[in-house]
């Protein structure tokens, strides 16, 4: 029995032995168990370690080896020594050595690279890999999406759609299970920002809470996406990707009219165009056989980017600009890809070579624009222009709000007839000429077969939303699901590249991609897809469990939770005070901005050397149609991260600064929401926790806590004292923004309810979905 | 004798045994000690090795102010002096010295480009024995505490793109400016105001605007981004209560609010309350912060009569040296000044004496101030513009008027503390002041001397975006070590 | 004795087992063990003890082998058990150190593998071996394959580790470099070059191997060159032989130094150049160099106590009690990363207390540099913030320091730069700080000190005093006032206001635009009404400084102001300002065209009418406009002006035909247009300015039509 004992002694310390080798095992777990994957698992360590200089690139590269495909990763090495990689044997493969080596002269990646050596966790996988076979596959995003059949699940009734099904074998996967589904009141204000930007009003917010038939939530959902505001709400994200602005953006900074081809994004998404229709206008309505303006106008798209006014620039250095922009816009906007880099060199992770970069460049580069073409003060667009007159506004383009009987211009796309011939730019400068090359395609996503589409941007356009090409659905349904979900399927909307992140659900969007096309690009329907699925109506409550598990919510177990794009903190504070003017589109608007900032910043060429402020129902537009400068945006919405336009941008940030909250406390939009709406409540005659109830219902759109009503109460009160003694004071605080005051008000009531009203504008919860 | 020996191990009791067990806990204990997150996650790091907030190794300096002089100051009149310029005015500049270098579309299609040299006179000054223009006196009385580089260059040719390519690295494209790498790589001294402020101010010479692209994140988190500062009553936007609202009131309202949004926390548990709750705090320090710092009511007559009388008037150069000076102290991180108006095509000599007259003193003084309070070694003090300016004239040619374009290939700035070497002129041009001749210094290259001076290895100061690792000096990029005290 | 005897082992076997014990958990937490500095030592003891298992065990198995029956002579239990025993402490010693030896780095990872664990098993397997009866039946079979395998383990093991034992000075850990020369006094090639050779030459280049037949380890073997010739030759443009070598593409056969060799960095390239361009001499002193050559950048580098945390050898501070430490108005910050040094500066007088410095005292050993400037901090403060013993940088700026205490510094042994500018400290405070050894910057701008207390203080050897600015000696001139009314046009009752900003300014002027002086001009009191148009001339004066120069503004009389305006002809799209009420906003614009505040007319002629509510009497409409001949914009070649009590009654008052512009002349500029006429009653006015039919002969489009330019009408 002793000697048991110490036997069971000796098994334990064994046993700490095993768990050694074991735990070595697990790491190895984590990764995946069973086979590797080379898409998922290696590829990512590979581009992101070895690709800088074993990569696509031919010139950045080292001792003449390349780890990006098969053939060249399994030759012998250049200098004889070996191979790179021998599928199966790690140790007999050279990458396996140096990346487990110590010596600073043999490991891999240099130190001088700067790119920290890899940890155990990826050089388990890699080992994994090569003793697998080291297959390579082709880059997921690379190869044509199909449906897989939809995912079993444990618990069936949770589900409301297909989305679910994918959603929640995740989560099962995971040990997480979904949240409970949000209440109304929650669900109502979720769906109404992100189907119209707009707070829900109270009307609406009663109606539903009054309607307990069946399809409940898909009238309000259809109901939301019937108003016009809905266009404007998805407008909102494309004018990011098109990277539209009012200005032209360099030093001497002008005005330009681009707003005609704004109205027309609107129109499109409130007609429902499909999206393949849509793309093919704005990239090459002109060249559509029976071209009309309406498809002219929409080519616009491609000439929002920046212009120079400044004298003395070398006009031809410009005019490659604009075409790499358009390049630029057309990669990350529709294809989601990062190809910049190859304008100086091969790309270092993905296929994209320098010459299918010019290539691609080529199809722009026949424009008919010119590099310089007038200094500040020139006019409100550049060669080619269309003007549309005052009778193809009535007729034509209803949808265009023409401020007056004027004609518009706006700069728009046109082919020149001697199109110049396009080279490759060495180290991507302008006179740096290498040699000719033709249009073409990115072959690495999908081959540009020119007998089926003509060498110009028709082809591209055909050649883009072909059923065949692995990117497009793809990355617009990850560019709606991010606006609506939060972040997208592939976090990294702009790079579904190799360096890019990889899906966090590839059957969901490969699947979304292909049911999105095979029902005729149909944007409304996907959207409302979307918002129908349980995975959206979840609510937002998050555990101390979920949050360790998945601080991200990456796998969806609980609704989305995100402050408002900076233009819907604007709407909100404008709708649920009922000072916003609904008009939709027109001529950009200049609402209140804080005094000097573009005086200071001017140099005194152009129209827009000093900012001269709207009046009336201007001052009351929705965000989107605040006049953007590029040289200054405006700063209330940079502070909230709206993209400042400067380039093609499909993915804003999320910050939280002092700043946002100085904006909230004092600019003067959300002082005078508080104003108007206190003086019109202080002259009703309700009890005040009626009126707290009322305005919190409006601006939050749900029902205050008894909690909040008290603390609500009694700061009203506190403020109310202090006016009572000092009405002139009251006065003061009352005497802010244009709006005139109402017919009577009590003075010192309205002034402590519009502290009240301003304090429930700013919390937290007032400007986030949740 | 054997049996008891040889018993031994049998007459291992359960006591022993549990003594034993004790032991092994013992050595897992004692072992513990030396595991200090044996209960955390297993320590997998990867990154650029950089732990934001924290510089790679110990700076020289903590905080930089840029005096930037937009429009590009003329070198010929300020600090490089070529004799034989004045020997050859109105000759042709000979093609051999041009060699190829490009036009701006203002001179592209001027027949000749005949040699303009300064009407102004030079005389060395200090220990140094620099050579400075009659335009600088004051700057003249501190040229053996500051490093003149007279070998600057560029890429660009025009003004965007070259104020652009010294800010943010890159003459296109959304980078982020210097400012708010430092912000990115060092973090804020002082939590209550930005850490990366932009003053600006014009003169009467020929202007050439500025633009928020300058100080901006580019693609890092927007707490970088630069704070324009406006002089009206305002220093930073919306920084001000609305009229009526004293500060007990706002810190009533502001209670109240944490109280709410406590609320929604304790319902929703999402961490970003608290962090709302966090920058509202900030936002009512910053409100304090702020206007005590801008306040120059308290400036004692030396320092009026250091900066010059201007330095009282809000929008001003002097105003803004002094109020640059102060931030500094006060912890920021990087001062950006923009002064505009040096863009000299024509009526040169006029503009520029108005520009000196702005900037001179008020440069000079800076420069003086943080020395006679031990901060000049934290604080690195850089002046120039975007580009230089050309030997040869421009438009209308007189012996006393005459006008200069642009020039990237050779050009003129200074930098004074942060571990700089004082009293030195670095790198030197050719007798037309044409071409770089001894230690051309790159922009990239005085980047990654501005970051090295902060304790920043310009090569790991990394920030990856769409899948690609960005830098302030791009792919290039060499320390001048010649510089570096 | 027998109880001794068993104690003994006991204790014996407990440490072998607890040291077993320990090595388990260690290879459990393998990847997350931090190694602390001095546990390296416990891992440089590997290769003493390891001996001494392997022998014992060996022995002890060999011996297990030998034994063929029970009761054999051959075998001696005893013996035999503490053989074993002291094989299994002593392995488990071994195998523990090896352990972490193996943590250090340079090791390759498979390199060590397989010695680790056969290591580990060998200290297992003894300790299994002890634990379990059959080592006493030594003449069982199984007995015999234990220990043969246990042979094979050992030796195994053995002799992997042997692949990797290192050289013979490997017990001293790291001895420290030689000491470092001052920059002052070192040589060029002592101490610069030679160390490069030395390092990445002389190994195949001294007297024994002579490579190429080139000695360097001597100047005169190294001057003289091998059988290729002389090393350097600066007549040639790649400085010779060496460099040449040197600069030869890496895999070229002849690059120095040769493939596999240390190569020479960048910077040692750079050096030797340098060193060759300036002629190769061997006594050169480096502080003899410009300070821009690279050769002296070099030194810097290699000389200097090169990057500033090595210079604290203090051990750091916890780093969570530092976070703890920071307020919002206290930071408290490493150096740098990995730096004990910690940095201090506070923030925000109102908020600060004298405990804020106390507070850090637990830190007080890490505290390098503090900042207290502005903070309300008083001499009896300094009795605390001596007792931060490591300060070496202090800024007491703008305290209220009066110096009192000064001597307290006294305690701080590293203290080598103190700020106390705009402090109340006095010249017999100051002498104690002579008596601080390493002080050596002393900064005492704006103090009550004399210039020639000062010029006594900048007398010392040790300590440089800043003195800094001094504004008495000094005269400048005052900076011009600033006229606050931004428009030009004065409309009714509105007054000039004057200003300026520093206090006690005097501002005098002249409205008759002559430059006022400080004697006789009027002295501006209060804001000024003017009667007619006027140029107002203003300096600002005062005592201690120079008359400022002078500021000018224009002013223009408006009597009275349109109630309303009509525009009869519309204004060209491109320039339609703010329609009608352009005209009488009493805003002159900015003198750019496309300012949008310009009324532009080409086509038609430029025709509106103003209304009064009740007729004003008028004397004279004066017209407000712009210039700028390269954009056509010239004067009107005809201004009417009309007037009566409604449109219906109009009478003309007054025709002009200005003069045209002889020339081109470049730019904007804005112009006034005055039709005077005998003073009547009007409740409506029209004004009509037709724009030049045909642009004259001299102008680059002759003959084209021209542009007018309005933004005001001025009604007097």
């Amino acid at each position: 029995m002793r000697r048991n004992l110490t036997y069971a002694l000796l098994a334990l310390m064994l046993g700490g032995l095993i768990m050694v080798i074991l735990k070595k095992k697990i790491t190895g777990a984590r990764t995946g168990s069973g086979e590797v994957s080379y898409n998922y698992e290696v590829r990512p360590i590979l581009s992101d370690k070895c690709f800088a200089c074993h990569g696509p690139d031919a010139n950045k590269r080292e001792a003449g080896l390349r780890l990006d495909m098969a053939e060249s990763a399994y030759a012998k090495l250049k200098d004889g020594k070996g191979f790179a990689i021998v599928p199966g044997d790690p140790e007999a493969s050279e990458v396996y050595r140096r990346i487990t080596s110590a010596d600073p002269g043999y490991v891999m990646p240099t130190p001088e690279s700067h790119l920290s050596t890899l940890n155990e966790d990826e050089i388990l996988v890699l080992k994994k890999w090569i003793t697998q076979g080291a297959k390579y596959e082709p880059h997921w995003a690379f190869t044509v999406p199909v449906q897989q059949p939809l995912p079993e699940v444990d618990n069936p009734d949770w589900i409301k759609n297909e989305i679910d099904r994918f959603t929640l074998s995740e989560m099962e996967g995971l040990g997480l299970s979904p949240n409970e589904e949000a209440d109304r009141a929650q669900l109502l204000k979720r769906l109404s920002i992100d189907l119209t930007g707009l707070a829900p009003s109270l009307e609406l917010q009663q109606k539903f809470l009054d309607d307990d038939s069946e399809n409940a939530y898909e009238k309000v959902v259809d109901e939301l996406m019937s108003q016009k505001a809905y266009g404007e709400r998805m407008a909102l994200h494309w004018l990011d990707v098109a990277r539209f602005a009012d200005s032209y953006g360099y030093q001497n900074d002008d005005a330009r009219t681009q707003w005609a081809w704004r109205d027309w994004v609107i129109h499109a998404f409130n007609s429902n165009m499909p999206y393949d229709r849509f793309v093919t206008w704005q990239l090459a309505g002109d060249l559509l056989p029976d071209a009309n303006k309406e498809h002219i106008l929409a080519t616009a798209f491609l000439r929002n980017h920046k212009i120079t006014e400044e004298d003395g620039v070398i006009p031809e250095e410009y005019r490659v600009e604009y075409h790499l922009d358009k390049t630029r816009t057309f990669t990350s906007g529709l294809l989601g890809l990062t190809v910049e880099c190859a304008q100086c060199h091969d790309h270092k992770y993905d296929p994209v070579s320098q010459e299918d970069y010019y290539r691609l460049f080529a199809f722009f580069n026949s424009s008919r624009e010119k590099g310089f073409d007038g200094s500040a003060g020139s006019g409100p667009a550049k060669t080619p222009v269309l003007t549309i007159s005052n009778t193809e506004v009535k007729n034509l383009f209803s949808f265009i709000n023409a401020p007056d009987t004027s004609q518009i211009v706006v700069s728009v796309m046109g082919e020149s007839e001697t199109p110049p011939a396009t080279h490759v730019l060495n180290r991507g400068v302008y006179d740096a000429l290498g040699k000719v090359v033709t249009a073409g395609a990115l072959p690495a996503v999908m081959k540009f077969d020119s007998l089926k589409y003509p060498k110009n941007r028709l082809g591209l356009a055909q050649w883009t939303v072909a059923k065949e090409n692995p990117l497009t659905a793809r990355v617009f349904v990850n560019q709606v699901w991010q606006e609506i979900f939060g972040q997208g399927l592939v976090k990294s909307t702009g790079d579904f590249g190799m360096q890019g992140d990889l899906p966090s659900h590839p059957a969901l969007l490969d699947w979304l991609a292909v049911d999105f096309m095979n029902h005729g690009w149909n944007i409304k329907r996907l959207v409302k897809q979307l918002v129908v699925s349980a995975t959206y109506r979840q609510s937002s409550k998050t555990t101390r469990e979920k949050q360790e598990k998945d601080p991200e919510n990456i796998y969806l177990s609980r609704g989305v939770r995100t402050r408002v794009p900076a233009e819907l903190i604007r709407d909100i504070v404008l709708s649920t005070s009922g000072l916003l003017n609904p008009e939709i589109g027109g001529p950009s608007v200049k609402p209140y901005q804080p005094k000097g900032i573009w005086e200071a910043t001017t140099a005194n060429r152009g129209s827009l050397a000093r900012y001269v402020q709207d009046t009336d129902g201007l001052l009351y537009r929705r965000g989107l149609y605040t006049f953007i400068k590029l040289t200054l945006p405006p700063p209330a919405m940079i502070i909230f991260d709206a993209s400042n336009r400067d380039h093609c941008e499909v993915k804003r940030q999320r910050t939280n600064t002092p700043l946002q909250a100085l904006v909230m406390l004092n600019d003067p939009t959300v002082l005078e929401a508080s104003r108007v709406l206190a003086e019109r409540m202080s002259t009703r005659t309700i009890p005040l926790d009626k009126q707290i109830t009322e305005l919190f219902r409006r601006i939050v759109c749900r029902n205050p806590t008894a909690n909040e009503i008290e603390l609500l109460t009694d700061y009203y009160h506190t403020e109310l004292a202090t006016f009572s003694k000092d009405r002139k004071k009251a006065q003061t605080v009352l005497n802010v923004g244009d709006h005139l005051h109402e017919a009577h008000y009590e003075v010192s009531r309205a002034a402590a309810l519009m502290r009240t009203i301003s304090t429930i504008y700013n919390m937290e919860e007032t400007i986030t979905k949740s | 004798m054997e049996k008891p020996v040889f018993d031994f191990a049998m007459n291992s009791t359960r006591r022993h045994f549990l003594s034993r067990l004790s032991l092994g806990l013992g050595s897992a204990a004692l072992g513990s000690l030396l595991v200090p997150d044996i209960f955390g996650k297993g320590g997998d790091e990867g990154g650029s090795g950089l732990i934001p907030g924290q510089p790679h190794f110990a700076p020289k300096a903590k905080r930089v102010i840029y005096l930037f002089q937009n429009g590009a100051p003329s070198q010929f009149e300020l600090f490089d002096h070529k004799p034989l310029l004045n020997k050859m005015f109105g000759q042709d500049l000979p093609e051999s010295v041009r060699g190829g270098q490009r036009l701006t579309g203002m001179t592209a299609n001027q027949k000749n480009f005949p040699l303009a040299g300064s009407i102004f006179n030079f005389a060395r000054y200090g220990a140094s024995g620099a050579e400075i223009s009659e335009l600088l006196p004051y700057t003249s009385r501190i040229v053996d505490d500051i490093c003149i580089i007279k070998s600057m260059h560029t890429d660009a040719i025009n003004h965007d793109p070259a104020l652009t390519f010294f800010q943010t690295g890159a003459q296109v494209g959304n980078r982020p400016s210097m400012g708010s790498w430092l912000s990115y790589g060092l973090g804020s001294e002082n939590q209550n105001l930005p850490g990366f402020c932009v003053l600006l101010s014009r003169g009467l010479g020929n202007g050439q605007g500025v633009y928020s692209k300058l100080w901006t994140n580019g693609f890092l988190d927007s707490v970088h981004q630069g704070v324009q500062f406006s002089s009206g009553e305002n220093p930073v936007l919306y920084l001000g209560d609305p009229e009526g609202m004293d500060r007990a009131e706002r810190r009533r309202m502001l209670d109240k609010l944490a109280a709410l949004n406590q609320g929604t926390y304790d319902e929703f548990g999402d961490p970003e309350i608290m962090a709302k709750i966090q920058q509202y705090e900030m936002a009512y320090r910053m409100q304090t912060a702020v206007p005590e710092v801008a306040d120059m009511s308290k400036e004692p007559e030396s320092v009026v009569k250091m900066y010059g009388p201007d330095c009282l008037v809000p929008g001003t150069y002097a105003a803004n040296c002094l109020l640059a000076r102060k931030l500094s102290e006060q912890g920021v991180r990087f001062v950006q000044l923009y002064h505009q108006g040096w863009d000299g095509h024509a009526a040169l000599p006029k503009e520029i004496r108005g520009q000196c007259l702005d900037v001179d003193q008020a440069s000079a003084a800076l420069v003086t101030d943080l020395k006679q309070r031990g901060l000049l070694d934290e604080t690195l003090v850089i002046w120039g513009g975007e580009f230089g300016r050309t030997n040869y004239c421009q438009g209308a040619f007189t012996q006393d008027n005459y006008g200069r374009d642009h020039h990237p290939r050779a050009f003129t700035i200074w930098m004074a503390g942060g571990g700089v070497k004082p009293g030195l002129v670095y790198g030197e041009t050719d007798d037309f002041g044409y071409n770089i001749v001894s230690n051309p210094v790159h922009v990239h290259d005085l980047h990654a001397t501005i970051l090295n001076q902060l304790g920043l290895d310009h090569e790991k100061l990394t920030f990856k975006h769409q899948g690609r690792r960005y830098r302030l000096t791009d792919v290039s990029g060499k320390l001048v070590k010649g510089i570096i005290a | 004795m027998r109880r001794f005897f068993a104690d003994w082992k006991g204790v014996l076997y407990n440490t072998a087992f607890f040291l077993n014990g320990l090595l388990v958990f260690f290879l459990v937490f393998e990847d997350r063990l931090v190694t602390p500095g001095w546990m390296y030592l416990v891992g440089r003891f590997h290769p003493l003890v390891l001996h001494f298992p392997l022998v014992v065990l060996l022995l002890f198995a060999g011996w297990v082998i030998v034994v063929e029956k029970p009761g054999s002579n051959r075998w001696h239990a005893g013996l035999a058990d503490t053989l074993l025993l002291t094989g299994t402490l002593t392995a488990a010693v071994a195998a523990l150190s090896g352990f972490v030896l193996s943590q250090e780095d340079g090791y390759e990872a498979d390199a060590i593998f397989f010695h680790k664990w056969l290591g580990i098993g060998v200290s297992l397997g003894s300790l299994a071996w002890y634990a379990i009866p059959v080592r006493r039946t030594p003449w069982n079979f199984s007995a015999k394959a234990v220990a043969v395998v246990f042979i094979l383990v050992t030796m195994a093991a053995g002799h992997l580790g042997g692949n990797l034992t290192h050289g013979n000075d490997f017990l001293i850990p790291a001895a420290g470099e030689k000491a470092r020369v001052a920059l002052e006094d070192a040589q060029v090639y002592r101490d610069l070059v030679q160390p490069v050779l030395q390092q990445k030459c002389y190994p195949c280049h001294n007297a024994d191997k002579a490579k190429g037949g080139l000695q360097m380890h001597t100047r005169e073997l190294l001057a003289k060159g091998g059988e290729n010739g002389i090393p350097w030759d600066t007549t040639q443009a790649d400085l010779g032989l060496l460099l040449r070598r040197v600069h030869l593409p890496a895999n070229d056969k002849k690059h120095m130094p040769p493939r596999g060799k240390a190569q020479l960095t960048e910077d040692e390239v750079v050096l030797l150049t340098a060193w060759i361009k300036s002629g190769s001499g061997f006594d050169g002193k480096v502080s003899e160099l410009p300070r821009e050559s690279p050769l002296y950048s070099y030194a810097q580098a290699v000389l200097r106590t090169g990057s500033a945390e090595d210079m604290y050898a203090f051990k750091a501070a916890d780093a969570s009690r530092v976070a703890a430490l920071n307020t919002n108005y206290r930071i408290v910050k490493p150096l740098a990363p990995e730096s004990p040094a910690l940095v201090v500066n506070f923030y925000n007088r109102a908020a600060f207390k004298n405990s804020d410095i106390s507070d850090l005292l637990p830190v007080g050993d890490q505290v390098i540099s503090m900042d207290l400037s502005k903070m309300p901090v008083g001499d009896e403060d300094l009795k605390t913030i001596a007792r931060f013993s490591r300060l070496r940088k202090l800024l007491l700026n703008f305290t209220d320091i009066k110096g009192n205490t000064l001597s307290e510094l006294k305690k701080l042994p590293f203290l080598k730069e103190l700020a106390l500018s705009g402090t109340a400290v006095t010249a017999t405070h100051l002498k104690t700080l002579e008596e601080i050894p390493s002080l050596r910057d002393v900064y005492l701008w704006s103090t009550p000190l004399s210039a020639d207390e000062f010029a006594h203080l900048k007398k010392s050897k040790k300590i440089r005093y800043e003195s800094g600015f001094r504004s008495d000696t000094v005269v400048i001139a005052l900076n011009a006032p600033t006229v606050e009314n931004q428009e030009q046009i004065l409309t009714g009752g509105t007054r000039i206001r004057l200003s300026h900003r520093i206090p006690g300014a005097e501002i005098r002027y002249n409205l008759d635009g002559t430059v006022p002086d400080s004697a006789v001009s009027a002295v501006y009191s209060g804001p000024i009404a003017i009667s007619q148009n006027t140029k107002l001339v203003a300096r600002a004066f005062r005592a201690g400084w120079l008359g400022s120069a002078p500021v000018e503004r224009f002013f223009i009389k408006a009597n009275y102001r349109a109630d309303s305006v009509h525009l009869i002809s519309p204004p060209d799209a491109k320039f339609k300002g703010k329609g009608g009420k352009t005209l009488s906003d009493g805003i002159r614009s900015i003198t750019l065209p496309n300012s949008g505040d310009w009324l532009g007319y080409r086509d038609t002629d430029f025709q509106s009418d103003l209304f009064f509510r009740k007729p004003v009497k008028v004397s004279s409409v004066t017209l407000s406009m712009l210039q700028n001949l390269n954009r056509f914009i010239f004067p009107p070649a005809r201004l009417e002006v009309w007037g009566g009590a409604n449109p219906d009654s109009l009478a003309l008052l007054k025709v002009i035909r200005p003069a045209m512009p002889k020339k081109m002349v470049p730019g904007n500029e804005d112009f006034l247009l005055e039709a005077g006429f005998e003073p009547r009653l009007l409740g409506c006015i029209r004004v009509i300015a037709k724009p030049v039919g045909k642009l004259p002969a001299w102008h680059p489009k002759k003959g084209e039509k021209g542009w007018v330019f309005v933004d005001e009408v001025i009604i007097n």
